[in-house]
């Protein structure tokens, strides 16, 4: 059984042309600061899970989990919140200033997955609570053969990683800051797009202490021949379109479910992958380099979403380094 | 196999949204059976969205469109007409209208075409309380759409979309011809949006550009959240008769069909539940060798003019919420909470 403490408040999260933006995000610790995206969940298939949210915000927040089932809040069943017949949350939310409420539930398969806010998701889930979600298959060992789906799926990997994309409108951070309506379902328009809350160059500086706010970077590394699995979650709005420059990448899951049915295999290979509003991806990917090291770029395809505030490069993009050694460390999700 | 008759009139009308608004809307009525002097009182009355139109596999589907005229726009007279998408081996002789000018008579038509009955040359467009005949022989089962296809930008905007169900020769309660897809529940969830500025326009017969499209309504059956949870023919939604919530019993197979007659592509979310996509755009996924290509997951994307069918099993007894992941448009005008969002609720079987 594993517990997982989550606190939901709010910070300030940092850009590469040195705004600092408002958000709302979870933190993994009661002092700590809030993260954007929220700290990585890694459990097991077949684990009971308990997680515990402390809502330091001024407004409910609740936590839901697509993809799951028999979800418990509070030991009950989970359903949404109604007062005087109007919906406040799609399940049992803690009140705001200090109050709490667990829930939990058995991952029974394994995959990747978000676990993002259920009340008032059109401002929750942009302004920063959401997260990622990894559930190991049953035999996975960290020290042995890695697999992302289990034995005898074809999903064997040697480091991985995982990209969340999101989007920043800095004037709808400001009016949720100032407590200020916004008509988000017309004037969204970001400026700012992130992988792992960071827009690039951050994408790729891999030290934790220059962005507290932002603690995942996505910079990939591997050796050649290696198998990098990627797990993208697309946590925003938007879809988005990535391709990576050079290479192809073999897709084995979407939201959490093996593609491979039996003995049909209908993993794929594709070099651009789109990742819409919610979906999560597996892709496992090789490559090889005659010349070492060498740097490939992984950015989307809607050039716009590579820039910050329109200046390029900037957005949505990281890259791919190959060397010839790596440390072991590199690549372990860090949890 | 049989020979069905339906009759619908195209006219306008009136929906409602939960934030006591009214918005002008175009659309289909169903008038089957209705004596010829009574039709005209069906004029401003279309529904949001269209009726269903419900057949069988091998039927034979003689359809009669009837235009009763419009209560708002005296200016249109000659109203444009009806297309289902998807079905195979149609000809397009009666559907595609703009490709034949004017004749109305039977004599001018050309050597390969049909002369049986009472079937004529499609005009551009009807004028008022004239009849025009399809006749459809759907061969294929799933779940399809039908709207107009000339004009279409305008109209299928203001309204004129609709579902077309066709059911298997296996049986009522599956979704294609194989045991897989058999269910015990179904329902409609048809997608789509409402730009009221667009449709205030249109009716005080201004000029409206299309490139100015924002919708500010998202709809599923034609209501926005909460009243996608209201019964169906509920007397505060008159013209927008589908109900969206999903009731099953415990252990109910649960067939959703997604439609999606906007022009957004959506992507539904389903908490706590995970479903299975059998079939997609009335084609059910089985590879070329016969491998199923089934796939599971919990959240549905699907683009303008598409349509999905999704199976689940209803095991748990709880609530299932059902909302647009891309969740600035659950949302009415703006405020909180509305827009694409129902539910299904699952409750114990047995006698009480």
């Amino acid at each position: 059984m594993s517990t997982i403490n989550l606190w939901a408040k709010d910070g300030y999260l940092s850009t590469p042309d040195g705004a600092k933006i408002y958000f709302w995000g979870f933190s993994k610790t009661e002092s700590g600061p809030a993260q954007i995206p929220g700290p990585n969940i890694v459990v097991k298939q077949g684990e009971k899970i308990n997680i515990n949210l402390v809502n330091k915000l001024s407004q409910p927040v609740s936590i839901v989990f697509p993809g799951q089932q028999g979800v418990l809040a509070g030991g009950q069943p989970i359903k949404p919140q109604y007062i005087d017949s109007k919906l406040i949350s799609f399940v049992q939310h803690a009140e705001p200033n200090g109050r709490s409420i667990s829930y939990s539930f058995t991952a029974k398969h394994p995959g990747t997955y978000i676990y993002e806010s259920g009340t008032n998701p059109q401002i929750q889930v942009p302004i920063g609570l959401h997260g990622g979600l990894v559930v190991r298959p049953l035999d996975y060992n960290s020290t042995g053969k890695k697999t992302a789906y289990g034995g005898g799926t074809d999903t064997e990997f040697d480091r991985e990683y995982v990209l969340i994309t999101g989007a920043i409108d800095p004037s709808f951070h400001e009016a949720v800051e100032k407590g200020k309506p916004y008509r988000i379902s017309n004037k969204f328009s970001p400026r700012y797009w992130t992988l792992n809350g960071r827009s690039a160059p951050d994408t790729t500086v891999d030290t934790v202490n220059y962005l507290p706010n932002q603690p995942y970077d996505s910079l990939i590394k591997a050796q050649p021949g290696e198998k990098v699995l990627i797990r993208y979650i697309g946590a925003g709005i938007n879809n988005h379109l990535f391709y990576f420059d050079g290479n192809c990448t073999r897709i084995v899951a979407i939201d959490g479910r093996l593609l491979k049915n039996n003995n049909f295999n209908p993993s794929n290979k594709k070099s651009t992958v789109l990742v819409q509003a919610g979906q999560t991806y597996d892709q496992i990917i090789q490559w090889e380099a005659t010349t070492i090291p060498q740097s490939f770029m992984l950015q989307s395809c809607n050039y716009f979403e590579n820039t910050n505030w329109g200046k390029y490069p900037g957005g949505m993009m990281t890259m791919i380094e190959l060397f010839s050694l790596i440390d072991p460390e590199v690549g372990v999700l860090n949890e | 196999m049989s020979i069905v008759r339906k009759r619908y009139g195209i006219t306008d009308g009136y929906i409602n949204m939960p934030n006591n608004t009214t918005h002008y809307i175009l659309g289909f009525v169903d008038i089957t059976e209705v004596p010829e002097l009574e039709i005209v009182n069906y004029r401003g009355k279309a529904t949001f969205s269209a009726p269903l139109l419900e057949i069988d596999e091998g039927d034979e589907v003689f359809f009669t469109l009837t235009n009763l005229g419009l209560t708002a726009r005296p200016d249109l007279e000659d109203i444009p007409i009806f297309h289902c998408y998807g079905f195979t081996k149609q000809i397009p002789l009666r559907d595609e209208a703009v490709k034949i000018t004017q004749p109305t008579d039977t004599s001018q038509l050309s050597e390969n075409s049909e002369t049986s009955g009472s079937i004529e040359t499609p005009p551009h467009d009807m004028p008022i309380i004239q009849d025009f005949n399809y006749y459809y022989k759907p061969i294929k089962p799933g779940t399809y759409t039908y709207s107009c296809n000339f004009k279409s930008i305008n109209n299928i905007q203001m309204g004129m979309i609709g579902p077309v169900i066709v059911r298997p020769k296996l049986g009522k309660d599956y979704v294609y011809d194989h045991p897989r897809t058999k269910f015990d529940k179904e329902a409609t969830i048809l997608l789509s949006e409402l730009d009221s500025r667009y449709h205030s326009l249109f009716e005080k017969i201004q000029e409206v550009n299309t490139m100015d499209y924002r919708p500010n309504y998202w709809l599923i059956n034609g209501r926005s959240y909460p009243d996608t949870l209201k019964p169906d023919n509920d007397p505060t939604l008159p013209f927008q008769p589908h109900s969206s919530l999903v009731e099953a019993i415990q252990g109910e197979k649960v067939l959703l069909r997604f439609i999606n007659l906007g022009f957004q592509q959506q992507s539904i979310q389903l908490i706590g539940a995970t479903v299975t996509v059998i079939g997609q755009d009335a084609s059910l996924l089985v590879g070329g060798n016969g491998e199923n290509i089934t796939f599971k997951t919990h959240i549905i994307n699907i683009s303008a003019g598409q349509t999905v069918d999704v199976l689940f099993k209803a095991s748990q007894i709880g609530t299932i919420p059902i909302y647009n992941r891309k969740s600035h448009k659950n949302t009415v005008a703006g405020s909180m909470y509305g827009g694409m969002v129902t539910e299904v609720r699952v409750t114990k079987g047995g006698v009480t």
